[in-house]
């Protein structure tokens, strides 16, 4: 199986994908930490990038993070996502992730204090 | 105070790929394929369940939550909560009996939350599966996978969890059994509406509508683990555990569906998580939630707060 190299714009940060992996599996198999990790199955938007060179293939992701417009621009949900060529990406975590929730804002004092 | 409310019912749940799913609901979890509409929707059970089925998955473009179903004792019931339901200031819509299959009227309405639930009388009986009503052996020795004994409960995210929870207890008399407090802020809330720790349960989030997870009943932690097993053998993204909650005590193990959709099976492994009327209510502080969530790591891990569909 063919490997290419995945990597993120303007860093010297890379890991190898197969074709018959999605980039964001390879990536956790080598232990990298370059992309989000949420669901692992195109339903949450967390790993979403933007193919900034190279040839990929996807499976189907959710609308509401990859719609028409978002594909024509080589957005991706590197869950879904299979490299045919080396792929150089850049992170397009959607803005519903920065927001912390009530739960984690509330509580962000709390949070510090449990930690062992 | 109870107002004819049984059990959670069904849960509908969008999938990107059908194929894909019913593997995972199927194959994994080990619910039953009972059937299939003409929309393509795919009907599931779990074995002990008596009802025709309690998972409908959709094929859609989004994953998530389309709605959960709680049944009543009666149409009755059914009809006169339909009237307190539009009194509270729902938005009620009634779906014709059979537009699911195999069940009745349904009466769907929407909540402060974002979330659609229904309530409906009638569905199907098929019984338990693999076993007779008669003289019953102890369980079927043909099931796949996890072997999920019976649909439990749903965890969703939304904004006005106060509103949701007046909802439920004052129009659908669900009870208050556990909940986690930041000062006066509720933020997390756990009803029940049965004898079991939580039907249904809420964490504050600023979108409205969001799914956490449907949950499914195992009877041991030595089922969990099993789970655990079966999860790493198939490649299964995995969340979190296996591990123990604080809140409710079950002990647990998260995952998601291939299409990104959360799950849990569990057991009460405590002993101690059953509800009377009378029970007070469990109340966690947030100084102590990473502990209320996982019980043993006390840390809260970000994508359990933060992914949802
Ligand atoms: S991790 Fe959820 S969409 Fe990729
Ligand atoms: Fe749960």
């Amino acid at each position: 199986m063919q490997m290419h190299k995945v990597r993120c714009a303007g860093t010297n940060a890379e890991f190898l994908c197969s074709e018959d992996r999605p980039l964001l599996i390879a990536m956790e198999r080598q232990a990298k930490d370059l992309i989000p990790v949420g669901c692992r199955g195109g339903g949450c938007g967390r790993c979403r990038i933007r193919i900034i060179s190279g040839d990929f293939e996807t499976k189907k992701m959710s609308k509401k993070f990859i719609g028409d417009s978002e594909q024509k621009e080589n957005l991706t949900l590197a869950c879904r996502t299979f490299p045919r060529s080396d792929v150089i990406f850049e992170l397009r975590t959607p803005t519903q992730y920065d927001n912390k929730s009530t739960m984690r804002a509330g509580s962000s004092d709390s949070q510090r204090v449990i930690n062992r | 105070m109870k107002k004819g409310v049984m059990r959670p019912g069904h849960v509908q749940i969008r999938v990107l790929d059908m194929d894909e799913a019913l593997i995972h609901y199927r194959d994994r979890l080990g619910l039953i394929e009972m059937h299939k509409d003409s929309m393509g929707r795919v009907y599931l059970k779990a074995w002990t369940e008596i009802d025709k089925y309690s998972v409908v998955l959709r094929e859609a473009d989004e994953a998530g939550m389309d709605f959960m179903g709680f049944k009543v004792t009666s149409t009755d019931v059914m009809n006169s909560l339909r009237d307190e339901l539009k009194e509270f200031g729902c938005q009620v819509e009634n779906i014709p009996a059979g537009e699911l299959n195999g069940c009745g009227e349904r009466v769907r309405f929407d909540s402060p939350t974002g979330h659609f639930f229904e309530i409906y009388a009638e569905k199907e009986q098929t019984g338990k599966w693999g076993v007779t009503a008669r003289n019953p052996e102890a369980w079927p020795e043909d099931l796949k996978g996890m072997k999920t004994s019976r649909f439990d409960h749903c965890l969703l995210y939304g904004d006005d969890l106060d509103g949701s929870l007046e909802l439920f207890t004052k129009v659908l008399g669900f009870d208050l059994a556990e909940e986690v407090m930041d000062g006066d802020l509720r933020i997390a809330q756990f009803l029940t509406c049965s004898m079991k720790a939580h039907d249904i349960a809420w964490v504050r989030h600023e979108e409205k509508g969001k799914f956490h997870h449907a949950s499914f009943f195992l009877n041991t932690w030595e089922e969990v683990l099993r789970a655990a097993d079966l999860i790493s053998m198939h490649d299964i993204s995995l969340d979190i555990g296996p591990t123990r909650h604080g809140l409710t005590h079950g002990q647990t193990i998260y995952f998601f569906d291939p299409s990104g959709n959360r799950n849990e099976v569990f057991c009460d492994g405590a002993g101690g998580n059953y509800y009377y009327p009378d029970s007070p209510v469990i109340t966690w502080d947030a100084s102590e939630l990473g502990k209320a969530i996982f019980y043993h790591d006390r840390v809260l891990n970000e994508n359990f707060l933060g992914v949802v569909t």
